[in-house]
């Protein structure tokens, strides 16, 4: 009946938590591992992504921005949500959301971004015209000076911002793992690793996303691709991707050795409901196959157009894979009973609020949140200005 | 296009200048790069040199900064004393009031000693039978409209060839001590009420009709 | 003495009614009922269990409860292998209209009513964002339908599915052991429609209650002991199969 295989409490027949919160461990996961790629130039002075440093900040701002959406909608009752500022409850994993992101949100992200840019956004608020001045002028908060030593200043805040930031990423994201592992009463989720793996996919996709983004983008512009920014990013990638999937494995092989009550449930699902998620595009599609890509790059000296090629589809596919990896667990969680005696089906709706378009448009709205930062606030030296000024 | 000494007077070379090459120039590239070596140094120097005062003048933007930061948090706490309702915590981290609205919910059962206070005689029957723990809501619905305000509503009586065939309907399943029967070869289709009464269905001659 | 009995009998629901809106914010319903006098739970007892289908039943009519979700609910299982790994399990519609008649087969059946547990260390009410869901002093796990936001954090993490999200009021709901009866001195609508006595409604706290001799002379057990969540209801001759 309806879906259902086998017995399943009258109450789990229906799956809880739908895509809507398939994503927002997702689009978190792309904001952490955005700000690590950014930090990994800030403090542990890897000169060679600096091109993308501007760009991951606005990544990790654009995707920020959207993260609470898929949440807010989900909810049966959003207008209540402010009682978990007003009333968060200590014991729950879920209240620290808003107290982290507020945290995450204004005192890194948008204090770090806005320290790096303010130079350009004095600049800007004295030379642009109309509605567009008055925005700069609000973002200098009525300050024109831009002194060495202000700017001097700003670095150094900068750096300790950027350190604190780094924790303060992992917190952003470890949290929902804690809050998936953290739950005694579902065995696919109930883990001490969760954490830790929700956090090294995390890098994983945020390092690939903002590379495939560069790449995207520097073609948009008709720019050169910086390749040694996108091999040192490749590297960091291949070597953070290796210890994800130890993790994921790691996790796997103590599940199947120990074999609790749990194993048969959750391996019937695996092999059956989860097959083509899991196993294929997962581990294989999402995994493997750009290790291995990323592997050899890291192994062979390949021409330019290769590594191009193969750090393009290899980002792709992670994105995809760490998007799998996100379902498995949540909806993977659901489709099992409790009892260990049956399975239901998710049935995605397309056009309710927990849809599918919904999620489609959640996942696309922070590229148009990226594309109005990247106009108000340029990451990158304009190269046409450059050749005006070697004609000079 | 002019050639001018960089704004920042620190820096000894000379820039293109318009505002967005002073952004954007391959120079100023150049130029920050410089500047954060000697930033530092420029730091240390003036915190040492210059007073409170002069740092505060260039880094008073950061002061705005807290000092929003600090505004929120201030309109926070006070919009949260109006909002958080009056009874949470009085227990615990909830709504205390929601106690009280939950106790108040409407009742639909009566419960078995309001039907016996008015219905003595049937409890006199009841209680000699096997159904004698059965209560009598467990047959007859939800009945405190009734109990409430007897003559308001009349209870409808339950159709025997349903309710008994529930319980008494033989079935693997049930505990073997239990009466049951299969009830179509046992009454061939007859109501239950034919031979048993409700209230004490024994078939002696106090149960048959 | 019935007349007068019928008259306190009727006019005490309304007494604690208008009492409550005299006293607005006191959370007992009855005047002389204290919290803290009371720790709830409950005895149910298998071997009685004839999967009738009452309780979901008068559950559903006391509660308003919403077609398609369970505060309490009847499992009907067959155990035939040895080792209790693969029972067969049904609960048809929550078994609120009985089950269908099994036929006479190798291995054992029984019945196991399942409901809130009430669990004195609930996993539920500690997951809850913002204090929606509680226990109360007089230990029963309430939900505040006026301050739940829908999260459903706390039904994935109850190990017993025992909570769902009311489909029209968007909040989380479950069994409540018929908390506006039990504070008037009546016993839950489950307990009250059950013919067999199978499931009776216990107070710790009242030394006449007879549930302390009853787990002082009968092995009982809780749902799923290992997850170390305090259940408080009890079960008489579980056997190792159930879920």
């Amino acid at each position: 009946m309806n879906g259902v295989e086998g017995f399943m409490y009258p109450n789990e027949i229906g799956l809880q938590w739908s895509v809507l919160i398939v994503l927002y461990p997702y689009i978190t996961g792309l904001v952490a591992g955005a700000f690590i790629l950014a930090s990994l130039e800030r403090v542990f002075r890897v000169e060679a992504v600096k091109p993308t440093y501007r760009l991951a900040l606005l990544t990790a701002l654009a995707f920020l921005l959207v993260a609470p959406l898929p949440l807010v909608l989900h909810l049966g009752h959003p207008f209540r949500s402010p009682e978990m500022y007003f009333t968060p409850h200590s014991t729950s994993a879920m209240a620290m959301f808003g107290y982290v992101y507020l945290w995450y949100l204004m005192a890194v992200l948008v204090l770090e971004i806005w320290l790096d840019y303010r130079r350009e956004i004095v600049l800007l608020s004295q030379s642009s015209k109309g509605l567009l001045r008055l925005v700069y002028r609000v973002m200098t908060l009525g300050s024109a000076n831009i002194s060495e030593r202000s700017l001097a200043i700003d670095e150094r805040v900068g750096y300790i911002v950027t350190l604190v930031g780094i924790p303060s990423a992992f917190l952003l994201h470890g949290y929902v793992g804690f809050i998936f592992g953290s739950i005694k009463a579902n065995p696919w989720w109930s883990s001490p690793l969760m954490p830790v793996v929700f956090i090294f996919s995390a890098m994983v996709s945020g390092i690939a996303g903002v590379m495939v983004l560069y790449m995207a983008i520097s073609k948009l512009r008709k720019q050169a691709i910086d390749m040694r920014c996108v091999d040192t990013i490749g590297m960091y990638l291949f070597y953070i991707f290796i210890i994800d999937f130890s993790l994921e494995m790691l996790d796997l092989i103590h599940r199947i050795y120990e074999a609790d009550e749990s194993f048969r449930s959750l391996n019937f699902m695996v092999h059956t409901q989860l097959y083509f998620s899991h196993i294929v595009v997962q581990i294989f599609l999402g995994t493997l196959l750009p290790i291995v890509m990323l592997g050899v790059t890291q192994v062979v000296k390949l021409p330019e157009i290769a590594r191009k090629r193969i750090y393009a589809v290899a980002g792709c596919l992670t994105l995809v894979g760490i998007f799998a990896m996100r379902w498995n667990v949540v909806i993977g969680g659901q489709l099992f009973s409790k009892s260990f005696l049956g399975f239901t089906t998710y049935k995605m709706s397309l056009v309710t609020k927990e849809g599918l378009l919904p999620a489609i448009f959640l996942t696309l709205l922070p590229l148009a949140f990226l594309w109005v930062l990247v106009k108000l606030l340029p990451p990158w030296s304009e190269k046409s200005v450059h050749e005006a000024a070697a004609a000079d | 296009m002019l050639r001018v000494r960089c704004v920042t007077s620190a820096c000894d070379s000379t820039h293109i200048q318009t505002p967005e090459m002073l952004l954007y120039g391959e120079a100023y590239e150049k130029c920050s790069k410089s500047h954060l070596t000697a930033s530092r140094n420029l730091l240390a120097g003036s915190l040492r040199g210059y007073g409170f005062m002069s740092f505060f003048k260039d880094a008073k933007h950061l002061f705005v900064f807290a000092g929003l930061f600090v505004l929120a948090f201030l309109v926070f706490l006070v919009v949260r004393h109006y909002v958080v309702p009056k009874s949470f915590g009085e227990y615990g981290h909830y709504r205390g009031a929601s106690i009280g609205e939950i106790a108040a919910r409407p009742i639909k059962f009566a419960g078995h000693q309001a039907c016996e206070s008015c219905h003595s005689d049937v409890l006199d029957v009841k209680s000699k039978g096997k159904h004698a723990h059965v209560n009598c809501e467990a047959c007859h619905g939800a009945l405190e409209k009734h109990a409430d305000d007897p003559s308001a509503m009349t209870p409808v009586l339950p159709d025997t060839a349903v309710l008994c065939a529930r319980c008494h309907t033989a079935s693997a399943a049930k505990p073997k001590g239990f009466p049951q029967v299969v009830p179509a070869d046992h009454s061939t289709g007859l109501p239950c009420e034919t031979c048993h009464k409700p209230h004490s269905p024994a078939m002696d001659a106090g149960g048959a009709k | 003495m019935n007349i007068s009995r019928r008259q306190i009998l009727i006019l005490l629901p309304a007494a604690a009614v208008a009492w409550k809106s005299v006293l607005a914010g006191t959370p007992e319903a009855s005047p002389n009922y204290r919290m803290t006098d009371h720790w709830w739970s409950m005895l149910i007892d298998i071997p009685k269990c004839i999967g009738c289908g009452n309780c979901v039943r008068a559950c559903q009519t006391e509660n308003d409860v919403p077609d398609g979700s369970f505060r309490t609910w009847v499992e009907r299982y067959h155990v035939t292998d040895e080792n209790m790994i693969s029972p067969q399990v049904i609960s048809p519609d929550g078994g609120k209209e009985g089950f269908p008649v099994a036929q006479e087969d190798a291995g054992k059946y029984f019945f196991v009513p399942k409901m809130c547990n009430h669990c004195a260390d609930s996993p539920c009410t500690q997951v809850c964002p913002v204090g929606a869901t509680f226990i109360s002093p007089d230990g029963v796990v309430l939900i505040d339908p006026k301050y739940c936001l829908g999260c459903a954090y706390c039904v994935q993490a109850c190990p017993y599915g025992c909570r769902y999200i009311h489909p029209e009021k968007k909040v989380a709901d479950k069994c409540t052991l018929c908390y506006h009866r039990i504070t008037k001195g009546l016993t839950t609508a489950c307990c009250e429609a059950c013919p067999t006595g199978a499931r009776q409604l216990a107070d710790l706290k009242n030394p006449n209650d007879p549930i302390h001799e009853f787990l002082k002379t009968h092995s009982v057990q809780v749902l799923k002991p290992q997850m170390a969540t305090g259940a408080k209801v009890f079960y008489n001759d579980m056997d190792g199969s159930v879920r």
